[in-house]
């Protein structure tokens, strides 16, 4: 089982984060906190997603200076900061892989996969043979297209909430809810 | 698709090594300070300078530039327009001539093709051809199409573009300073107002270099639309686009009706329950195993008020997305709030399963409605097709009868009826992207200001825009600084929007009917249907411009 995720705060700690960007704004060397509590979750969102370590390390530096570069323009909706800088990482790891879609990769852990066969609603533990089940699953995944997987990831090996998700791919919660639904249908015809 | 691995997790320790502070503070220096002004454009700028002035010392005597062969252009959805690779042999004082899968002919006179010392080559060579013909080509090909006449920006309207370059064993090769190559372009607009333009990768613009001879005039265009404009297919055209049109007024109102999902109580704010007859207020009767928390700008809310029992109660549905105003009131004081019906509990959950079963529901409804939407789009593409195909037939036809004489020409005329395309002429004396086009104004008679939503109503960041006319081959680029001036149309053209929104891996498009509901209005908000980068490549020009 997954441990509880990291990506949840209290609103408490959204409003410190706040005032530490509000802080930021006036000078970026405040940006420092920020960069010490989410380095490590933004190098390993993006190391799951590119082969090389050194790849990752590189975009992870982009992407905090991207953040920086932009934080003048942080619009606080009460989200936490994670959110906001997801969606820039999002991003740059699709011009990333805009360079060279052979880029495309994920990792994934077998305590992930067995998370999402014991978490999703559609029962996907139901179609998968216990023995080939994890051979079976990345098989499927591989088969799914970009946003679906995407959806996979965050919702089950990131164990982010739908408002969280919904404010990373940029819509709304109901459609990250029901997008994840349909993705997990399709793996499961996939794998069937 | 994506490769999967599955691997245990980095250790902490590991990725820490990685972190450096330092280097985002340097990179972001770098993305704060303009490229021009940063130390590594300087000193590239002072080595490149040496290695000019070295190579006009050394080497005098070379002819052909290496460096400014071809500019590399990037498609903005990262979807490019492949290249044909044709392989030929060139024979030494052989003319040699090809013709491209889309019908273009290329006449390579002998003793044409030299290596970047000037050489004359012969044996086999490699070509790379590929054209852009209509709307979604240009789009596609990242080329730019703007062009400085005289200091007024203009945009060009193209009758057809090409990109050839040629290569032996991988090393370019040029066409000889005393030569030309004939390229007789495959093309698709029919009109005959256009000049030859060259892309000069160096300089990074569109060089004039003649006048274009072919096409069709005017009021031979005009004979052709009005005796095309009395063809059933042309009723079919209209009376698709009145349904698709409907339709997308039936989607919009679907998407008004989207069910609305239920908010969970936060128990850190205030709330309360209301207890009453429902017999004497009904209206309440939806509001049953309802809280009402009191929205975060409300001033007026009070806990004593929550203790009160009060004669009569009003709700009504506020401004405000989710939100709503209750006033309580009794002989001696009426009391009003914003608030926001929530679940607490157990409540919350049957709401949400209520409401996930509406929304599923909902979105098949919707579904199928933008299935059938889609069907219709393409029925209307192909018949749209159809009817610019016997427009072109038509002119072609009307060509025959000038009774052209020139052997070449009569040759052309002839594969033009098989390929069912208008040839246009160029003689090029450079490898790189030639191009048949018309400068125009650009869009300017009036101006609104953009506000862009998807289908259910989100708002949408959009990154780059482009100006798509529908009734002739221009694209306009223009950036999110050119919108935040506002939207440039005239009144009375036809345009779609094709707008990038690169976390979305898509493209989001803008009807013509939008366009032509703007009124004049100073801000106008659109209505984007997304098309994801790979859909948008496997549709048609026709069903893009339908949308």
């Amino acid at each position: 089982m997954i441990k509880e995720s990291i990506y949840h705060k209290t609103t408490s700690i959204i409003n410190l984060e706040y005032e530490q960007i509000k802080k930021t704004q006036q000078n970026v060397a405040d940006f420092a906190p920020l960069y010490d509590s989410y380095f490590l979750a933004i190098f390993n969102y993006v190391l799951k997603r590119v082969q090389d370590e050194h790849h990752a390390a590189e975009i992870t530096s982009d992407i905090f200076a991207k953040a920086l570069f932009k934080i003048s323009t942080y619009n606080f909706k009460g989200l936490p900061f994670s959110s906001w800088l997801y969606r820039i990482a999002r991003n740059q790891l699709i011009d990333f892989y805009r360079k060279d879609k052979s880029n495309k990769y994920l990792q994934v852990s077998e305590e992930e996969l067995n998370y999402l066969v014991d978490n999703s609603e559609n029962d996907i533990e139901a179609v998968v043979d216990k023995e080939n089940k994890t051979q079976q699953l990345v098989l499927a995944l591989g088969k799914l297209s970009d946003d679906n997987i995407e959806l996979i990831e965050l919702k089950f090996f990131e164990n982010r909430s739908y408002k969280e998700i919904a404010e990373i791919i940029n819509t709304n919660e109901n459609n990250a809810r029901v997008k994840t639904n349909r993705a997990l249908t399709k793996l499961k015809d996939l794998i069937k | 698709m994506k490769k999967i691995d599955i691997k245990n997790k980095f250790s902490d320790e590991k990725a820490l090594k990685h972190k450096d502070f330092n280097k985002v503070l340097s990179k972001y220096n770098r993305l704060k300070t303009p490229f021009y002004r940063s130390p590594k454009f300087l000193s590239m700028v002072a080595v490149s300078t040496f290695v000019i002035m070295l190579i006009f010392m050394i080497d005098e005597k070379e002819a052909y530039s290496n460096g400014s062969y071809t500019a590399i252009y990037h498609s903005p959805i990262g979807i490019p327009i492949e290249h044909e690779l044709i392989e030929l042999t060139i024979e030494k004082d052989k003319p040699t001539q090809v013709i491209t899968n889309g019908g273009t002919v290329i006449n390579i006179p002998e003793n044409t093709l030299v290596d970047s010392s000037g050489n004359l080559i012969t044996g086999k060579i490699d070509l790379k051809y590929r054209d852009f013909l209509d709307q979604k080509e240009v789009f596609l090909s990242g080329i730019p199409m703007n062009y400085d006449s005289n200091g007024v920006k203009m945009n060009f309207k193209s009758g057809g573009m090409f990109e050839m370059l040629a290569y032996q064993n991988e090393n370019p090769l040029y066409i000889a300073n005393d030569k030309k190559v004939k390229v007789d372009l495959a093309s698709m607009q029919v009109e005959d107002d256009y000049n030859i333009y060259y892309f000069s990768a160096e300089e990074k613009k569109w060089m004039y270099k003649n006048r274009d001879k072919d096409g069709f005039t005017k009021e031979e265009i005009a004979k052709v639309d009005a005796e095309l404009k009395n063809h059933p297919k042309a009723a079919t055209k209209q009376k698709l686009m009145d349904e698709k049109d409907k339709l997308t007024d039936s989607l919009m109102a679907m998407y008004e009706q989207t069910p609305t999902a239920p908010i969970k109580l936060d128990i850190n704010k205030h709330s309360f329950n209301i207890n009453a007859n429902f017999n004497d207020f009904p209206i309440l009767k939806a509001f049953k195993k309802v809280k009402f928390q009191v929205s975060d700008g409300d001033k007026n809310f009070h806990p004593k008020y929550a203790e009160r029992r009060w004669n009569s109660v009003e709700i009504e549905k506020a401004s405000k997305k989710n939100e709503y105003t209750v006033c309580f009131s009794d002989f001696t004081q009426k009391v009003c709030f914003a608030v926001i019906p929530v679940f607490d509990g157990e409540n919350f959950e049957k709401a949400q399963a209520m409401h996930d079963a509406l929304y599923n529901n909902f979105m098949a409804n919707v579904d199928s409605v933008e299935d059938y939407k889609k069907q219709v789009r393409k029925q209307l593409a192909e018949e749209a097709k159809e009817l610019e195909e016997m427009k072109r037939l038509a002119l072609i036809k009307e060509r025959e009868m000038r009774r052209l004489e020139k052997e070449r020409q009569k040759k052309l005329q002839e594969m033009a009826e098989v390929n069912n395309k208008i040839y246009r002429e160029f003689e090029i004396n450079k490898f790189g992207v030639w191009n048949c086009d018309k400068p125009e104004m650009l869009p300017s008679e009036q101006k609104t200001a953009p506000r862009f939503v998807d289908n259910q109503q989100q708002e949408i960041d959009v990154n780059m825009a482009y100006l798509v006319m529908l009734d002739k081959n221009n694209v306009v680029k223009l950036s999110t600084l050119d919108l935040a001036k506002g939207l440039p149309y005239n009144p009375g053209e036809n345009y779609t929007l094709w707008t990038l929104i690169p976390d979305k891996n898509a493209v989001g498009i803008v009807s013509n009917k939008q366009f032509q509901n703007i009124n004049k209005q100073p801000s106008t908000t659109f209505n984007m249907e997304l098309i994801g980068y790979e859909d948008f490549k496997k549709l048609s020009t026709q069903e893009l411009l339908n949308i």
